[in-house]
């Protein structure tokens, strides 16, 4: 599970199966219940909504990509300490990413009204293509050189 | 109770000894083993470094519990007398007339009852005199022979068979039941002093094979071998105003020898002769004592192999008619293929293959130990983030913090360990030593890769800067990274929960450099 390319294909069912959770369930919940603005269609919110999500997607599927790819170099394993520092880089880049793409759609959609559980949807969503996406991945199929490397893992 | 014996006899025995404990440190070596060593130079410095090889040998040997079957290090059973030494010599500062009381034989007396007992011991004396000069009987012998084995030749004929070592030798052998039993092996150069005296001299029938102890009804319980190590360096001399041999004495030495070895009846089953024609340069001369201290040579591992060979051998060769087995350099390099391994030519390439295998893997695991595993300990368990150890050594929980029995920073384990790095220290200052250097002769592990001189000690080459050292120690190599180490680290799977921490840790170290070995050096 920990080696290629076992841990590149699951990575990316994993990935694909939230994508269709996150872009079909949430989208449905998301297509009754969001107040959009006026000429603004349901449809082209949904459209947009799945763009960002599976850009976010794509993103977390690349870092996971990368440290799998990392952790399994000659060289990590004799420098741990950088791998902890490029581990925890990429972790809070995926963070602000995840931010960045819940304020895109804030501001593709700037005329819409949005509760405060539709604002923690937008975020847990994004969030769990990104940095969470990350998170459990490398916790679960890192290279053995690095597997404890991600938080939780000790 | 060891069925092989290994006498080493003199400078070049203490060395040959030497090279056989690491041979068995690397796990090249018989299933037991017992050695000891005739000197009368217990201070000279070939003889400290061999004792000092033994010693950490045996406390690494000893600390080390339980092994996996692929694990090899100090692998062989090594048992020592105590003492190890036979120093031939009640006192060190004995000379030749002392031993032999020529000043008693010498002495007059004035009364005419005694005047017939005084004409027989004159007569002794003007023998003495005969047969030695007055250099050799007036000489201190406690630097050794000094190249005169006809020193040698008359003090070591008398042993005392109630002292260690020859008397755990005697009781082994008593112990020991059925023809060639006991395997005895006999080293010494033939060119020197203590050596050339005591091989031919154990060699006679009378001293060991035929001795009554060792009558069965049908024949002799011991197998008796020799390696005679023919002139293989040089040295340095600046001045010679006292009785002693030098390197322009070897041939006439060795010629004399030889003849006697040809026309003298000796009791050998098997010998082995081993030579040089290289003459490599070992250093500055010293007649004896702290100061002889020589770097290792390859002869001397040849030698070790010898040994190896004989004490292997099948059985069912012993008897009929003498057979005669030769090898050689066919350059002027030693390179592995050069190393003589088996008299039988089925048995080469395994054996070859076997001795490459375990002295690289061993070579790797030293260095791999020393230079990361060992220094790894000062780190607290839970920051060392390497996945080897965290799935070995370190577990905690969030009520019960860290479970120390798997850590072996515990001051007993972490002991164990460290007498498993001196001797791998040991070790890995022997087999680097081979080597010559730059433009050497001897090609088997690079010295350069792995060890640097810095302020006129070596030191072990830092692997985070020289991460190509472990795979490029020899030749041909895919140049593999420590890095890669690590990994084949991760990959070892230790899985007994009976294994103490220490034992896992040099279990898995070692399994790792096998692995790393096998890849990076393809080796069969």
């Amino acid at each position: 599970m920990r080696s290629a390319p076992l841990n590149y294909l699951i990575s990316v069912a994993f990935g694909g199966l939230l994508w269709l959770g996150t872009g079909y369930w949430v989208a449905n919940y998301l297509k009754f219940n969001v107040s959009l603005g006026v000429g603004t269609t349901v449809d082209y919110f949904v459209g947009v909504y799945r763009i960002v999500l599976a850009m976010a997607a794509v993103i977390g599927l690349l870092a996971c990509f990368f440290w799998f790819y990392y952790g399994s170099q000659e060289g990590t394993a004799s420098n741990l300490e950088g791998a902890k520092r490029v581990w925890t880089i990429s972790f809070f880049v995926q963070l602000a990413l995840s931010i960045v793409a819940v304020a895109t759609i804030f501001a593709i959609f700037e005329n819409a009204i949005f509760t405060a559980a539709q604002y923690a949807v937008f975020f847990a969503v994004m969030s769990a293509h990104t940095y969470l996406f990350y998170w459990l991945c490398t916790l679960v199929l890192s290279p053995r050189t690095v597997k404890y490397i991600p938080w939780g893992m000790r | 109770m060891a069925t092989n014996y290994f006498i080493g006899i003199g400078g070049t025995g203490a060395r040959a000894a030497e090279a056989l404990v690491h041979l068995c440190g690397a796990g090249y070596g018989p299933g037991d083993l017992s050695i000891f060593l005739v000197d009368p130079d217990e201070s000279n410095g070939n003889l400290n470094r061999t004792k000092a090889a033994i010693t950490h040998y045996q406390d690494a040997r000893n600390s080390l519990g339980e092994r996996r079957e692929s694990m090899q290090v100090a692998g062989t059973d090594l048992a020592t007398p105590d003492p190890l030494v036979w120093n031939v010599l009640e006192r060190g500062d004995m000379r030749l007339a002392d031993y032999i009381k020529h000043s008693n034989l010498e002495a007059k007396t004035h009364s005419d009852d005694e005047a017939g007992r005084e004409a027989g011991r004159q007569g002794l004396a003007d023998f003495a005199r005969v047969l030695f000069s007055e250099d050799e009987l007036d000489e201190r012998l406690n630097k050794g022979f000094r190249g005169h084995p006809s020193i040698g030749a008359t003090v070591m004929s008398d042993h005392d068979d109630s002292t260690d070592p020859w008397k755990t030798f005697w009781e082994d052998l008593e112990n020991s039941a059925g023809t060639d039993a006991m395997r005895v092996f006999l080293a010494g150069s033939v060119f020197g002093g203590t050596g050339a005296a005591g091989i031919p001299t154990f060699g006679t029938p009378e001293m060991i094979k035929e001795h009554p102890k060792a009558q069965t009804g049908e024949g002799s319980k011991v197998h008796l071998g020799a390696a005679l190590v023919l002139p293989y360096f040089t040295f340095d001399v600046e001045d010679r105003d006292r009785l002693f041999v030098t390197s322009a004495d070897f041939p006439i030495a060795t010629k004399a020898a030889l003849q006697f070895y040809d026309e003298k009846k000796l009791a050998f089953d098997e010998m082995y002769f081993l030579g040089d024609s290289l003459s490599q340069n070992v250093g500055e001369f010293s007649p004896g004592s702290r100061d002889q201290e020589n770097r290792p040579h390859y002869i001397e591992v040849a030698t070790a192999l010898a040994a190896y060979d004989f004490f292997e051998s099948d059985e069912s060769e012993a008897g009929g008619d003498s057979k005669y087995f030769t090898a050689g350099r066919t350059s002027q390099r030693v390179d592995w293929d050069a190393l003589p391994v088996s008299r039988h030519r089925d048995a080469v390439q395994p054996r070859r293959d076997a001795l490459k295998r375990q002295l690289a893997t061993m070579t790797a695991f030293a260095y791999a130990f020393l230079d990361y595993g060992l220094p790894l300990l000062e780190t607290p368990a839970g920051d060392v983030s390497a996945a080897w150890h965290q799935d070995h050594f370190y577990s905690s929980s969030l009520f019960f913090g860290q479970d120390t029995s798997l850590d072996p920073r515990q001051p007993e384990q972490k002991q164990s360990l460290e007498r498993v790095g001196t001797y791998a220290r040991q070790f890995l200052a022997w087999v680097t030593a081979l080597d010559e250097g730059k433009g050497g002769a001897v090609d088997l592990i690079d010295r350069s890769k792995l060890v640097s001189a810095r302020n006129g000690s070596p030191e072990l080459r830092d692997h985070n800067e020289h991460e190509h050292s472990i795979g490029t120690f020899m030749e041909p190599s895919r140049q593999m990274t420590f890095g890669a180490f690590i990994n084949e680290l991760n990959g070892v799977r230790i899985e007994d929960e009976s294994m103490s921490p220490a034992d896992k840790f040099v279990n898995l170290f070692y399994e790792a450099a096998r692995r790393f070995c096998k890849k990076n050096y393809e080796i069969a």
